[in-house]
């Protein structure tokens, strides 16, 4: 039974977070994992989403593909050893590539509150300070300032999708 | 001139580049443990004087005057720096990736995530945190990452070995938190 979906796909990033999701339902393992089920639940997202017209990255079909020849694998009758071999180890690198996943997903989460820690000092940028004797060193060419002020610029269009993302009603 | 009083001055001018124990040496002509002392002696006369709101930090293996914690509040309005801002879900991701595994190149910070990661990337530099730092011999010659030392100042450590470890245990505790989703309509 698949439970009715009460998040959107841009809650995820990306097809391997939306499986994590997923696989993490079963509370065991990652390599536990029964597989057919978890690829069934996630083409039945994909296929909501689409009945709903929201728009899919291209990556969730990527994936999707990927997951139709494991599962189309695991329902054929087995012809040969290397047959089973070959679908087993399909199956092994994709919930590898999920625990990896989930990993750097947490670190990142580990990475936020360390941060958030840090953030909690402030300081003052650096006195400049200019004498008659100041020379200047003339290490720096047209490269660099045009380097800096693409800086600026992309930090302030950061700043500003950050403090402008709305959400429409629907 | 007074020692103490030198050793303030310069780190209120360096703000918030900071500077290290040599370079602190090196102004004051004291050595690196008489300017480590005052820099002790300096950051507990703070701590104990509640009319003061400054401390002293270090990261990056830098000493950094800065305000103490509690007044954060206040200045969260005040001050917008980037160092005090964070980060989106999918830049933590990436910066994660490059953290532990640098140096690595786009397609393999791609291949880990599932989905494409170079507009993450251009913010992650243009914010200092991650850098060029050569390129991988094969086809292509694909630019190869790693973090900068603003980074380790990010995130208030000073090397790399302080990075955390991953918690296993973690991961069964906060599964779904994310998702605010009770265990009894997921077990049908």
């Amino acid at each position: 039974m698949i439970k009715e979906i009460s998040i959107k796909i841009n809650n995820f990033e990306g097809p391997l977070d939306l499986l994590l999701h997923l696989v993490s339902q079963y509370q065991m393992d990652v390599f536990e994992v029964p597989l057919v089920p978890v690829i069934e639940q996630y083409l039945a997202y994909i296929r909501k989403m689409k009945n709903l017209e929201l728009e899919i990255a291209g990556e969730y079909m990527l994936m999707a593909s990927q997951l139709m020849l494991i599962k189309s694998r695991r329902l054929l009758p087995t012809l040969t050893e290397t047959f089973n071999d070959d679908t087993d180890q399909l199956e092994y690198d994709l919930l590898a590539q999920i625990d990896e996943y989930r990993k750097y997903k947490l670190l990142s989460q580990d990475l936020e509150e360390l941060h958030q820690e840090r953030s909690q000092f402030y300081s003052k940028a650096k006195t400049e300070i200019i004498t008659d004797e100041t020379k200047l060193l003339k290490d720096r060419s047209g490269l660099d300032l045009f380097l800096a002020f693409n800086k600026i610029l992309e930090i302030q269009k950061q700043q500003f999708q950050d403090e402008h993302t709305t959400i429409e009603a629907e | 001139m007074n020692k103490t009083a030198t050793c303030e001055l310069l780190l209120f001018v360096s703000g918030e580049a900071g500077l290290t124990l040599p370079e602190l040496a090196g102004l004051t002509e004291l050595s690196k443990q008489a300017c480590q002392q005052q820099i002790d002696y300096l950051k507990e006369k703070y701590q104990a004087d509640e009319e003061s709101a400054l401390t002293i930090i270090k990261t990056a293996e830098k000493y950094r005057m800065a305000t103490k914690e509690e007044f954060a509040g206040l200045l969260r309005a005040y001050a917008k720096t980037p160092l005090n801002q964070s980060l989106s879900k999918s830049a933590l991701e990436v910066l994660a990736i490059i953290a532990y595994k640098q140096p690595l190149t786009r397609l393999e910070i791609d291949q880990l995530r599932g989905v494409n990661s170079s507009g993450v990337i251009s913010t992650l530099r243009a914010f200092d945190l991650v850098e060029k730092v050569g390129e991988l011999e094969a086809p292509g010659r694909p630019s190869l990452y790693a973090t900068t030392e603003f980074f380790l100042d990010y995130i208030g450590i000073n090397r790399l070995e302080e990075l955390p470890e991953i918690d296993e245990a973690k991961f069964i505790a906060e599964k779904q938190i994310l998702f605010n989703e009770s265990e009894e309509d997921e077990n049908k």
